[in-house]
């Protein structure tokens, strides 16, 4: 269950495109870690020069303190788990599974022990005989799940396993793959673009654009202090509300006239910067819905979403759409006049360079 | 030595070589080069030898640059009195051209009633399609000169149009019958929503997304009837006598003519050659991807 | 814009009875979600209400018409596919303008008229800048947008969705969910989306029907069927997360009730008790709130225990899954808690709002005669 670093990795594809540019990142023995980010933003190239499959065009890539990179994939001991199952079909569900067993020429009755061990965890026992057409598109992602595990192997690699899937299957099967992975303590890595699938399994997240590290951390690390617009946007459903504002002296900014109350930190931010180029983002949790008044961000309801526990409002106002997150006893009608009061300590600035003015560390392992 | 398996974004695996491999590629290239020229060779010989003048056919040693000239083909085609190929070659390009047409027409529907429709007897009927092109066709010759005499179409057009196409129908319906199975039924019944019949469905939405079976089996069918010999033979006298049929009656008491000769051969390649250079950019695979998720 | 109403459904394929009786009235310029799992017959009924299926029993009215009997062409309705279906040998212009150049439609369109049609439908639809590019170019929401624009440019007088946005990334999904909902408003077409997703359902639908195994089990508002749920199928279907049902026993010893759940032994409260009152069955399904329950041991609330099965972040909350004497029980704390899977976890319960479900039938019950 070793270490995993990655030093300095850039991969560059014959065609000139940098899909990873300078990655630097820990994945500590035993974590789950999810890469997180939309197509194109490096992440399946990643896990992929992780597992072998891509050569490194520099950096290096260790394995607690062992460099792998310049090892074939077979020797790695990493087993990956693909987003279209990438099952033999001549072959049934148990022979699918055995494979990578058979390949190192294990017994039979080992094989067959471990195989059925595996089926037993993944709940899939009564469909060893079948082909993998005969299967549900869950049922081959499990099989795809347990011949990569069958392996033990020290690393576990998931490139976007659940994107076929329904909805509520992907649910059911995230909790699971959670499940074995705490139970097995294999460091895993997993890609996906769908954060929230990222903040249900992960325990820590590396969100990635444009081949390059934005930012690490647990997943309430990454909603409450972003580094930047990407992430800040990128991570939480639903997204970050994001209004210009204008900057009146050093010390104070407003939205279309209204005054901000800044938490004391995000003031002497503020102050700290001579930047007049400032964009506010704020949650929509973070934000309630009030009757409108002269002090407080005026809007229109355009749209209301009950959510159960909940709604989702959708407000126009003088500086952009936002999106409010209202308690479900309480509801304003669509076309409704209302007032946006906003959580002063809750505030995100940022500056020009979509940096936030508060949460901007440099350090790659939060 | 390592070599490493670098997949690029195209999903290409490429290999890089080492550099200490060996020179394979010129050497196949050769190998390559000279089996290319072994099969060209006889085109080229036919092609030069019609344009060559008479006393250039025959010098030896063989002369390899010489002035073109049409004189052959000017002499085949319209000049051997009583037996010019002009007529021949009409006769070739009616009889491929519509036996073609309603082949690929017929063909069509007939695959596109096996895939879309349900109806008592499909399965059997589609295997007895197949099993018309199991026995060769010279085991059919008598019953089927016997049926075009007693129907009075010996030596009619008409007859081997008719051969042909049913001859041709069954590889069309059952190469069509894979491409229109590929067509997803939402496209289809998005058509039925809008407002199409079935029949114009078929025409409007079908037929253009299997563009590439069409032209395949219209250049398959073309080549078969063009080139087939048999029964062209065996039904035609001088009326609807086609091309291989002249070629084959070629040589008389007067000794082969071999420039007019070579000149006839190379009519009889050229029009399905440029036929097929002509339609081959619609041979595009993967016409529907992309349009259904 | 019309009211459709659906009288007795059937409809069979082979052995599989997909819908088993069918009625259901759908409101002029409403927007109807159809909400099930996998195989409870909501996309086969709409699809019956396009015409693509034939009803074997039941009649389906589209205004003031019979239409069962007709074919698509017939009944103008507008369909947007789940997986788009867009002709592919065609650009947009062309897949938007190909309803309105149908030839039995020939005499109502001449160029001119298609080609503002095809504008103005474009243009509602943003997709005015990409006309002449061909369709299989486009991205997943486009596509979507061009489906959604051929199902409405000849003013349909029902619209039908069959999972539109199903296969697109989860954050275009959340914003199309705003723009289908928008966009209905504005053009006011009486709608029908089928949906397996009930967050989608709930944020979108005027009302909401949810199907199981061919049958309606509920047809509500959102706020109906998370306040009072008809079934416990209903209850444990709908809301984020659902709500947990528990398999009680009922046990009456003298004249007071308790609750058993396994090993543990529950008091009902006045308004349970109230409620069970004369229930003669010994078994009931009792379906909670997540609100209603937290974690941790307390004072005159219910508690019990359980192994952690899962733990997700949803936002800044902590949504937990605790298997208690086999039943899965979801709650949502703000707590952060250190956990891991097959901890043990005390659990509270607060019946005071619980709903209670009659095993046998699967039906709430209701308080007092009314």
């Amino acid at each position: 269950m070793p270490r995993i670093e990655f030093q300095g990795v850039t991969k560059i594809y014959p065609d000139g495109t940098r899909a990873v540019a300078n990655l630097d990142l820990v994945v500590e023995d035993g974590e789950l870690l999810c890469l997180l980010g939309p197509s194109g933003c490096g992440k399946s190239s990643t896990i992929r020069a992780l597992a072998g499959l891509e050569v490194v065009s520099e950096g290096v890539i260790l394995a607690d303190n062992n460099r792998i990179d310049h090892l074939p994939p077979q020797a790695r001991d990493c087993a990956m788990v693909f987003e279209n199952y990438a099952l033999y079909p001549h072959l049934t569900a148990f022979e699918n599974i055995a494979m990578p067993l058979r390949a190192r020429r294990l017994p039979v009755p080992e094989i067959k022990r471990r195989v059925m061990e595996i089926a037993r965890m993944l709940h899939i026992e009564p469909l060893m005989g079948r082909r993998p057409r005969q299967l549900s598109g869950g049922e081959k992602q499990r099989v795809g799940i347990g011949r990569a595990l069958v392996r033990e192997p020290a690393m576990f690699l998931m490139d976007e396993p659940l994107g076929h899937l329904e909805a509520y299957l992907r649910i059911e099967l995230r909790a699971e793959i959670r499940r074995l992975q705490e139970r097995l303590g294999i460091t895993t890595i997993y890609v996906t673009h769908d954060q929230e699938e990222a903040a249900a399994i992960a325990d820590r997240i590396v969100v990635m654009s444009g081949g390059r590290l934005q930012q690490v951390g647990s997943f309430l690390d990454l909603l409450d202090r972003p580094v930047n617009r990407f992430v800040a946007e990128f991570v939480g459903e639903p997204p970050m509300v994001f209004l210009p504002v204008e900057r009146t002296d050093t010390n104070s900014i407003s939205v279309k006239g209204v005054p901000l109350q800044l938490s004391e930190p995000l003031a002497a931010a503020l102050r700290a910067t001579k930047d007049t180029n400032l964009t506010l983002g704020v949650r929509p949790n973070d934000i309630s819905v009030v009757p409108p008044a002269n002090e407080h961000l005026k809007g229109v309801v355009t749209l209301v979403q009950p959510q159960g526990s909940h709604a989702i409002v959708a407000v126009s106002t003088p500086g952009g759409p936002a999106t409010v997150i209202v308690p479900s006893d309480w509801r304003p009608a669509a076309g409704a006049n209302v007032g946006l009061a906003f959580a002063g300590e809750r505030l995100h600035l940022f500056d020009s360079t979509a940096r936030s003015l508060l949460h901007n560390r440099e350090d790659s392992n939060g | 030595m390592t070599v490493a398996l670098i997949r690029n974004k195209d999903q290409h695996v490429s290999v890089r070589r080492s550099a200490s491999a060996w020179p394979i590629g010129t050497v196949g290239y050769l190998v390559a080069a000279i089996f290319t020229g072994f099969c060209l060779f006889p085109f080229y010989v036919i092609l030069t030898t019609a344009l060559k003048t008479e006393t250039a056919i025959f010098a030896w040693p063989p002369v390899w640059v010489f002035k073109p000239t049409l004189q052959s083909f000017y002499n085949a085609l319209f000049v051997f009195g009583g037996r010019s190929a002009i007529s021949y070659l009409i006769n070739s390009i009616v009889i491929s051209a519509v036996s073609t047409i309603l082949a690929v027409v017929l063909g069509a529907m007939a695959a596109y009633g096996f895939v879309r429709f349900r109806f008592a007897g499909k399965r059997h009927l589609a295997f007895w399609i197949l099993s018309t092109r199991f026995a060769p066709p010279v085991a059919f010759i008598v019953p089927i000169y016997l049926m075009v005499q007693k129907a009075g179409l010996l030596d009619s057009h008409i007859a081997l149009i008719l051969i042909y196409t049913a001859m041709n129908l069954s590889l069309v319906i059952w190469i069509l019958r894979g491409f229109f199975a590929e067509i997803p039924i939402e496209i289809e019944e998005a058509a039925l929503v809008d407002g199409y019949s079935r029949l114009q469905i078929f025409w409007r939405v079908a037929v253009p997304l299997v563009r590439p079976g069409i032209v395949s089996t219209a250049i398959l069918s073309a080549i078969f009837s063009w080139n087939e010999f048999l029964y062209a033979m065996v039904l035609t006298q001088s009326r609807a006598a086609t091309l291989p049929v002249y070629l084959a009656g070629f040589s008389n008491s007067m000794g082969l003519a071999w420039g007019e000769y070579m000149a006839v051969g190379a009519m009889a390649v050229l029009p399905i050659l440029v036929f097929t250079f002509a339609v081959q950019k619609y041979l595009v695979r993967g016409l529907t991807f992309g349009a259904v998720k | 814009m019309a009211e459709v109403q659906l009288s007795g459904i059937h409809k069979q394929f082979g052995a599989i009875r997909a819908l088993r009786g069918i009625d259901l009235v759908i409101p002029d310029g409403a927007y109807v979600c159809l909400l099930g799992p996998s195989g409870s017959g909501k996309t086969t009924l709409l699809r019956c209400v396009a015409g693509l299926e034939t009803v074997d029993a039941g009649h389906i009215r589209i205004g003031n018409r019979n239409v069962e009997a007709l074919e698509p062409f017939a009944r103008n309705v507008g369909l947007a596919f789940q997986n788009y279906a867009l002709y592919p040998h065609l650009d947009v212009r062309g897949n938007l303008a190909f309803p309105l150049r149908a030839p039995r439609r020939r005499a109502q369109f001449d160029d001119e008229e298609i080609e503002r049609l095809v504008r103005s439908t474009a243009a509602l639809l943003q997709i005015d800048a990409m006309l002449d590019k061909p369709v299989v170019t486009l991205s997943g929401g486009q596509k979507q947008r061009v489906a959604l624009g051929r199902a409405l440019i000849r003013n349909p007088t029902v619209l039908l969705l069959d999972e539109p946005v199903t296969h697109l990334d989860a954050r275009l999904q959340h914003e199309m969910r705003v723009e289908l909902k928008l966009l209905q408003r504005r053009v006011g077409t009486t709608t029908i989306h089928v949906t397996h997703d009930q967050l989608e359902a709930q944020a979108l639908g005027d009302l909401i029907v949810v199907m199981r195994d061919g049958l309606i089990e509920q047809v509500g508002s959102p706020d109906e069927l998370c306040a009072r749920p008809a079934t416990s199928f209903v209850a444990g279907f709908v809301g984020d997360p659902p709500m947990s049902l528990l398999q009680v026993r009922l046990e009456r010893e003298g004249g007071s009730l308790s609750l058993r759940v396994g090993k543990t032994r529950l008091r009902p409260g006045e308004r349970l008790a109230r409620l069970l009152d004369g229930f003669r069955d010994q078994h009931v399904e009792i379906a909670l709130p997540a609100e209603d329950i937290s974690q941790g041991h307390g004072g005159d609330v219910q508690t019990v225990s359980g192994k952690v099965q899962a733990h997700e972040w949803v936002g800044r909350e902590l949504q937990i899954a605790v298997m208690v004497e086999r039943t899965l029980v979801r709650l949502r704390t703000q707590q952060r808690l250190d956990l891991r899977i097959g901890d043990e976890l005390a659990i509270q319960l607060n019946l005071t709002r619980a709903h209670v479900f009659d095993s046998k039938t699967g039906r709430r019950l209701r308080s007092s005669p009314n």
